[in-house]
């Protein structure tokens, strides 16, 4: 019912980044259910004219940033996020924002954002890839992405490469979790939202997240 | 520390969800579509499909329909049945599953295993195995619980491990469907065995049952008791909160 009072303004048009690497459908299906219009695309006009980018990302570091770099869009992207436009990024499409990451060899990112991934310590017991629902620690939330009666919500992450948590980030740390180790989940500016879990696959929570960011544009 | 999780299973036959007794005596259970929507919003913490036809001429439909349920859920989404090569996983994981479940391939093909888990990573690779006791041990069957392999479920788990699955659903063929609780000493057995986490399968009937086996392993997959309305997602996971086990609240 609330659907039929959303002003014609609120209904976005939302790129999302092709660049062969993962599957995008559940990115596609989250902002359809939001009842914005998803754009799958890798042609940087197309994507300029959106209102939103929502960079996805599964798999390797490596193979995820020499494909992005493949398309040609690097530039495109570091100009987009530095002039603070609307951007989204998800698990290795959050990885990708920082400095680099030591998984198989090094890989340097697009640096818009400080710090190395390092992969979760081995002699702990605990299985990686860190797989599985765990709740949020949040420090800040500057775009009111946050449902504010969870004071510790759960989310979906898929990940063996991780984040140390350090006061490195520019003040953009947005939420912590645990997994043997304290990792960065999500890191928030002005127009930014970069999370290392699944907002389209963490339930009601995670899509509650999506909503309130493009709200808040 | 990351929680324990409850599962919905979806068998699926002729674009009907099913379930029997023992892998035999199928009767209808709903709508895939309307049951995975279901699940979805009582709060399971993943979704898993299985085909269970296996049968080729299906599988254009058996496409469509996997696309569907993933368009409305927004949980972890695992497709099984008739997993054979590389390229079906790839049209799986295109038509929205996250994870896909491999049974009789790993038998007939284990490097599959191994190939499938280098290409889309080990998180993407869940091995199914159908065990039954024989003595004081269990064995593996395949083809939906038809054929007898002669391998021991144990040994089996490890090796999967080994070459890259990077979970295991295992279904214990004595109790699917039969309400009598998990049998423990297979699940039990298999968890000590590896390091990835184990899904049990087969006999829940009670809350008092999945709590038991979630004491004991990661995972536990129902669809019976589910299905037909006897308890709710909701339900279950309030008594294992209640009973102390990480749970993500519905």
């Amino acid at each position: 019912m609330s659907r039929f009072y959303i002003s014609y303004n609120a209904l976005m048009q939302i790129g999302i980044l092709d660049y062969g690497v993962g599957n995008m459908g559940s990115v596609k299906n989250a902002i359809t259910h939001l009842g914005h219009t998803p754009i799958v695309s890798s042609d940087e006009a197309v994507l300029s004219t959106c209102d939103c980018l929502v960079l996805p990302g599964q798999g390797a570091f490596g193979t995820a940033i020499s494909a992005l770099k493949q398309t040609g869009l690097v530039p495109f992207i570091q100009d987009w996020v530095t002039e603070k436009k609307p951007f989204v990024g998800i698990c290795v499409g959050f990885q990708l924002l920082f400095e680099g990451s030591e998984e198989k060899g090094a890989h340097d990112g697009l640096g818009l954002l400080p710090g190395k991934f390092k992969h979760f310590p081995e002699n702990i017991g605990l299985s990686i890839p860190h797989m599985g629902w765990n709740p949020l620690q949040i420090t800040q939330d500057i775009n009111g992405v946050f449902d504010t009666d969870d004071t510790a919500p759960f989310v979906y992450f898929v990940h063996s490469y991780y984040m140390p948590v350090s006061d490195s980030l520019d003040g953009g740390l947005s939420a912590t979790a645990k997994y043997g180790v304290p990792f960065v989940a999500v890191v928030q500016r002005e127009n930014l939202l970069a999370c290392q879990f699944h907002p389209e696959k963490s339930g009601d929570v995670g899509i509650g997240i999506l909503e309130r960011f493009f709200a808040s544009l | 520390m990351l929680t324990r999780r409850i599962i919905p299973c979806l068998d699926v036959t002729d674009g009907r969800v099913v379930k029997g007794t023992n892998f035999v005596n199928l009767r209808d259970a709903g709508d895939p579509v309307e049951l995975g929507k279901r699940y979805n919003d009582e709060g399971a913490d993943e979704l898993v499909f299985l085909d269970i036809t296996a049968s080729s001429d299906k599988r254009a439909i058996l496409h469509d329909l996997v696309k569907r349920v993933a368009s409305t859920i927004f949980i972890p989404f695992t497709v099984g049945g008739g997993i054979n090569d590389i390229s079906t996983i790839e049209t799986v994981l295109n038509a929205g599953a996250d994870k896909v479940s491999i049974n009789t391939a790993a038998i007939r093909t284990p490097e599959l295993i191994t190939e499938a888990s280098n290409r889309f990573g080990n998180q993407c690779v869940v091995v199914a195995i159908d065990a039954k006791q024989v003595g004081d041990t269990w064995e593996i069957y395949t083809h939906g619980g038809r054929n007898p392999t002669g391998i021991n479920a144990i040994e089996w788990a490890q090796k999967m491990a080994t070459l890259g699955a990077g979970e295991l659903l295992v279904t214990s063929m004595d109790r699917d469907g039969t309400k009598s609780g998990y049998d423990i000493g297979l699940t039990q057995s298999i968890s000590e065995a590896v390091q990835i986490p184990v899904i049990a399968s087969g006999g829940a009937g009670t809350t008092d049952h999945i709590v038991d086996t979630l004491k004991i392993c990661d995972a536990a997959l129902l669809a019976s008791l589910l299905h037909f309305g006897e308890l709710t997602v909701g339900e279950i996971k309030s008594e294992c909160l209640t009973q102390g086990l990480p749970i993500r609240p519905t």
